[in-house]
């Protein structure tokens, strides 16, 4: 089942951040990250290959965030595998879809990316989902 | 003659940032290499980041966030090592590239620990040679000599720019 969470494509960003526009199951997210900036490159403005693992990780935080709600983040363990396709440039909107699978307290989380349907990325990555800490009265745990 | 040639050595073998601007395209804040400590063209190099507080990817939170807000963002981490491999490469064909360098795969990333704004990054990368536009690398980056990120294979490849540009639909 399709659960739309009201945000939508067209809805203008004010960074490089997805906006989730359906979760599946609390399994799958898929979002839309519209490309700005000048890139790596001011010559060659095409973006640095690391931009589907920004895409999908922050993608998967809004996942989390969807089926835990407040209060948790999630942190980057591994990339087991990214395939690159195709580069991107800015203007361009990446079309992530994810899915999840929970093991050991960690989700196993596969990325495709697209542009316009275009192949841009694959990937595999391992996330852990931990509790906020939350900022402590001068610096003491 | 002796020190001279110890000087000629350390001049070969480390890169400031202008000679690092002179090497890559990034251009600040996407350039993620500080200083070349070491390099064995061919072999290996070892780089140097010191992430700040004043870093791009801090300026828009606010005054009170969790403490993992401050997180060095692990994608950029692996950007400066790419980097870092880009440099090696150029190092090693001894001129700057005639195409740009591209990421096109990885396998085998892991992140250790968060990294956070006062660390300096250093990141070793070796290079498994491959052929005359696709070059393999591998290696790890550590602070206070704790590996922080340990990256299993890495391809780069070289494309001529108006390719990329047309593939990225400019």
């Amino acid at each position: 089942m399709t659960v739309s969470i009201g945000t939508t494509e067209s809805q203008p960003t004010t960074d490089d951040r997805p906006r989730a526009v359906r979760f599946r199951s609390g399994t799958e997210v898929m979002s839309r990250t519209e490309v700005r900036g000048q890139g790596g490159d001011p010559a060659a403005p095409v973006y640095p290959g690391v931009l589907p693992i920004v895409a999908a990780r922050r993608a998967v935080a809004e996942l989390v965030d969807h089926t835990r709600g407040p209060g948790w983040h999630v942190e980057l363990r591994e990339v087991a595998a990214l395939r690159l396709f195709a580069p991107l440039a800015a203007g361009d909107l990446l079309t992530t879809r994810v899915t999840c699978d929970e093991t050991a307290g960690e989700l196993v989380a596969t990325a495709r990316c697209t542009r316009a349907g275009t192949p841009i990325a694959n990937l595999t990555m391992r996330l852990a989902v931990l509790r906020d800490v939350a900022p402590t009265e001068w610096g003491q745990p | 003659m002796g020190a001279a040639v110890t000087n000629l050595a350390k001049v070969a073998s480390s890169l400031d940032y202008a000679d690092i601007r002179a090497l890559l395209p990034h251009r600040c804040p996407r350039l993620l290499v500080d200083r070349v400590a070491r390099c064995e063209p061919g072999m290996m190099i070892e780089t140097v980041k010191a992430v700040s507080s004043a870093e791009p990817c801090y300026a828009n939170l606010p005054d009170i966030v969790p403490a993992d807000a401050y997180h060095y963002p692990e994608a950029l981490l692996l950007d400066s090592f790419t980097q870092s491999a880009a440099l090696l490469w150029a190092r090693t064909i001894g001129r700057p590239f005639a195409g740009m360098p591209v990421l096109a795969g990885t396998r085998g990333v892991t992140f250790h620990h968060p990294v956070g704004p006062g660390s300096v990054v250093r990141t070793v990368v070796k290079l498994i040679p491959g052929t005359e536009s696709t070059m393999f690398f591998c290696g790890r980056s550590l602070v206070d000599d704790q590996p922080v990120l340990t990256v299993g294979n890495l391809v780069l490849a070289i494309r001529r720019p108006g390719a990329v540009l047309r593939a990225a639909g400019e």
